[in-house]
């Protein structure tokens, strides 16, 4: 019961320093005019825009990576920092993060005072926590599973420090950072295109790259750039595809515990990887690069020994900067918090529960209809290896191709023509969530033991009793898994999706989503926004808590092989 | 019906096995598994397959239930070639396969439901088995409520209750601790002996000697790389047997040369 109090505060208290952050960036206006650099939508300048796409994506992996090992490992080694690490994480998860883009902006034009490298920097922060917190998890859930045995053996033979890290931490978290990787550079792709193509407000600044290349190719009726615009985009992600994340998602698989003999056979990229690093030149490169870095691993990294009353000293004034910071943090929120409401338009306050009654709605529609697909086919796919085998490659490439590259497509051919915006914004929500439904559901077919599937075809359940009994509840867990991951990129999607502007006309659908738009680049009130905002974020964590957590449990509890 | 000569002390065939090969294509090589596997098992009879882990019982036992094909060979039941799954077969798992979310009597019962085996009958045979393995007081339990030697008695009494006329077991005994797999294995045998069982043969895979002698009439002993027949033995002990006998040992022993 206490356990479960101080779990709730800390869950209110990173609730609240998230909004104070919103409310500190928010508050920020922009001090510096931002000329729009001249971007010229022609074929040739097709593969810099390109380059420039992918230098954005991967700086914000990498920045991503680092976050991540760091954030995990500092929640993972200390039960203290533990829970209000994971907390907070938790909301950060849960915050529709596209609604943080314009105080980004702001945040980082006037950082880097008016010049382009501040609205890159923005561009890569909203990639980066599109990519960040599903490996910070993944890399926290390795630590936390590594059998005891083996870690008392690291201890044993004396491994400890950066050494411990890599030889430990780093091997453990490969299969799970693998392929949470790849799922977020699917979710990565659709925030670049996204803050690529999002004019930001009066401002109307657009990056060079894939995404304003395509908004601009459109804009003009350049129907064939743009298509060029799109086949470049899935050759890269097909490229990556086949040339790295298969091969080290196979590379990966020798990282498990599990010590099961693994029956895949290599695809052939991995074996290509495997020639070039036998090639003699770049064979002893590699371990030339090896032998620089093994001194640094055997580094003892011997704990400076300070008295130890200055390092309880130091320890404690740490402590009190931390707890003034959540302090400040938190009374920051909820001074903002109040005061909006006080000052914001009463009619507005009135609207947000229709608002966000209507997006569920929205969202509860695609999400039947990506019920409606997904299960049947992951059902056809998984149940049979060659099957397998032939689709798995090919959705995941698909599933990285960001449906919002069709946004100019779908607002120029379905919004301005039927003038209905509530088709083209299921329409989002349902590219931009069915694949997490699908991957997962895949997964959870793919778990069912063996044993049970033989089971069943000697007991002969067949039919409509094979699903009832043995199938739907055996992908439940993963059914609740999806549906939590695809709930929450619809969230999002509502952002972009119910303010669309098309040659300088605005097509919307009333909603939370609307709602924020509105106050962010019409009425420019703050209030509104943090409201707004504040009650997204709210729901979203509720609707987790009170829903989807007990689900979860459910899952857990009921439908688990493991027993 | 007569028979020819009028020997009626000949024991109606059940099982049998003819020239079975088995092979897998894993990267551009043929595996073989199997390799010219050739046994019978008739009525009245405990036989036991035993062998080294990865000589392929396993995959035998499966072809022989008709989850599996063979690669070459026939397997016929009661003259007949064995198509898909031969519903006069059961099979008890190793790890038991029983449905998580499913309570004891709803286990034992699911197989009955799919045979279109109506309510009161269902709830007649469910009773009976649950009863006759131990469980009763059990029926609403969750699988993960209960020891592994209990799940493995859902496992006995799912499939029992099918009525099955040739049992087979997949190492039935091997993920249980040595007290509680030594109780199972003298209540089956108490059950099968007392003609309690609907059932006319049992076939069990297993890699323990000892629990070969112990429990069969007749061992088939296979090597592994490729999986083959190296010998058959009859063990015609009186039961209740007894492991620390001189005539026990001996039989153990000689297995053991033929495998080793």
């Amino acid at each position: 019961m206490r356990r479960n109090i101080w779990e709730t505060l800390t869950k209110i208290t990173a609730f609240l320093l998230v909004m104070g952050i919103a409310y500190f960036l928010y508050r920020e206006r922009l001090h510096f005019a931002l000329l729009p650099p001249h971007i010229p939508v022609e074929y040739r300048k097709l593969p810099i825009y390109t380059l420039w796409s992918l230098l954005r994506m991967f700086s914000a992996y990498i920045l991503s990576l680092i976050f991540s090992y760091t954030y995990a490992y500092l929640a993972a080694t200390s039960p203290r920092r533990e829970g209000i690490m994971l907390a907070i994480l938790d909301i950060l998860q849960s915050v529709p993060v596209l609604g943080f883009f314009p105080a980004a902006v702001y945040f980082f034009v006037n950082l880097f005072h008016g010049s382009r490298i501040g609205v890159e920097m923005a561009a890569i922060f909203l990639i980066f926590t599109s990519q960040a917190w599903n490996i910070t998890f993944s890399i926290y859930e390795s630590i936390k599973t590594i059998p005891e045995e083996i870690k008392e053996a690291i201890d044993l033979m004396n491994i400890s420090g950066l050494k411990k890290f890599f030889i430990l931490i780093v091997p453990s978290s490969i299969p799970k950072v693998v392929y949470n990787s790849m799922m977020s550079w699917a979710g990565g792709w659709y925030f670049l295109i996204a803050c690529e193509i999002i004019a930001i407000g009066p401002m109307n600044y657009h990056l060079p790259g894939l995404g304003s290349f395509l908004q601009m190719a459109v804009d003009k009726g350049r129907i064939d750039l743009a298509l060029a615009g799109i086949g470049a985009l899935v050759f890269v992600i097909f490229l990556m595809y086949f040339f790295i994340w298969q091969p080290l998602s196979y590379w990966a698989e020798k990282f498990r515990y599990e010590m099961v003999s693994s029956t895949a056979e290599p695809p052939l990229t991995y074996l290509m990887w495997v020639k070039i690093a036998n090639i003699a030149l770049i064979s002893s490169l590699l371990s030339f690069i090896r032998r620089l870095i093994s001194p640094i691993l055997n580094l003892r990294l011997k704990p400076i020994q300070l008295p130890s009353s200055l390092s309880s000293y130091l320890r404690l004034s740490l402590a009190t900067i931390i707890l003034f910071l959540i302090a400040f943090g938190t009374s920051l929120a909820i001074i903002s918090l109040t005061s909006s409401l006080v000052q914001i338009d009463k009619a507005y306050l009135f609207k947000i529960p229709a608002a966000i009654l209507a997006s569920a709605g929205r969202i509860a529609v695609a999400y039947i209809l990506a019920l409606l697909w997904t299960l049947p086919t992951a059902v056809y796919i998984a149940s049979n290896k060659r099957r397998e085998n032939f689709f798995m490659p090919l959705i995941q490439a698909f599933a990285s191709i960001p449906a919002i590259a069709f946004f100019p497509f779908i607002v120029r051919y379905i919004v301005s023509i039927t003038g209905n915006v509530n088709i083209a914004t299921i329409l989002l929500i349902l590219t931009g969530s069915q694949w997490y439904l699908l991957f997962n559901l895949i997964g959870g077919v793919k778990s069912i033991p063996t044993d049970l599937r033989q089971l069943s075809a000697i007991l002969g359940i067949r039919g409509f009793r094979y699903w009832r009994k043995i199938l739907l509840p055996a992908v439940f867990p993963a059914l609740i898994t999806g549906s939590i991951t695809a709930w929450g990129g619809a969230w999002n999607a509502l952002i972009v999706a119910e303010w669309i502007t098309f040659k300088g006309k605005l097509y919307y659908a009333f909603g939370i989503g609307y709602l924020l738009d509105y106050a962010t680049y019409k009425a420019g009130n703050l209030a509104l926004i943090l409201i707004s905002l504040a009650s997204m974020s709210l729901t979203i964590v509720l609707l987790n808590k009170f829903f989807w957590r007990k689900m979860y449990e459910l899952a857990e509890r009921k439908y688990n092989f493991e027993a | 019906m007569s028979l020819p000569n009028g020997n009626t002390t000949l024991k109606p065939k059940l099982l049998e096995v003819r020239n079975v090969y088995r092979t897998y294509h894993h990267e551009d090589t043929n595996i073989v598994v199997l390799e010219d596997v050739s046994f019978d098992v008739f009525e009245n009879e405990f036989v036991c397959l035993v062998g080294p882990s990865g000589c392929g019982k396993s995959t035998l036992l499966r072809m022989i239930v008709g989850l599996d094909r063979p690669t070459k060979g026939q397997i016929l039941y009661r003259g007949q070639p064995v198509e898909g799954v031969n519903a006069k077969t059961a099979l008890v798992f190793q790890n038991f396969a029983l449905v998580p979310w499913l309570t004891v009597w709803q286990n034992v019962e699911l197989g009955l439901e799919a045979r279109g085996i109506d309510k009161k009958e269902r709830e007649r045979r469910v009773k009976y088995w649950l009863e006759k393995v131990g469980l009763d007081g059990h029926e609403n339990a969750y699988p993960r409520e209960l020891s592994g030697g209990m799940k493995q008695r859902v496992g006995f009494a799912r499939a029992l209750a099918l009525e099955p006329e040739l049992l087979c077991m997949d190492e039935p005994f091997s993920s249980l601790d040595p007290l509680t797999s030594q109780n199972l294995r003298e209540e089956l045998l108490r059950l099968w002996g007392n003609k309690e069982l609907p059932i006319l043969a049992i076939l069990m895979v297993t890699h323990s000697i000892e629990e070969a002698v112990f429990m069969s009439d007749r061992i088939v002993a296979m090597s592994t790389h490729p999986g083959k027949i190296i010998g058959e033995i009859d063990v015609t002990l009186p039961r209740p047997r007894n492991q620390r006998d001189e005539e026990f040992q001996k039989i153990v022993d000689k297995v053991y040369a033929i495998i080793v």
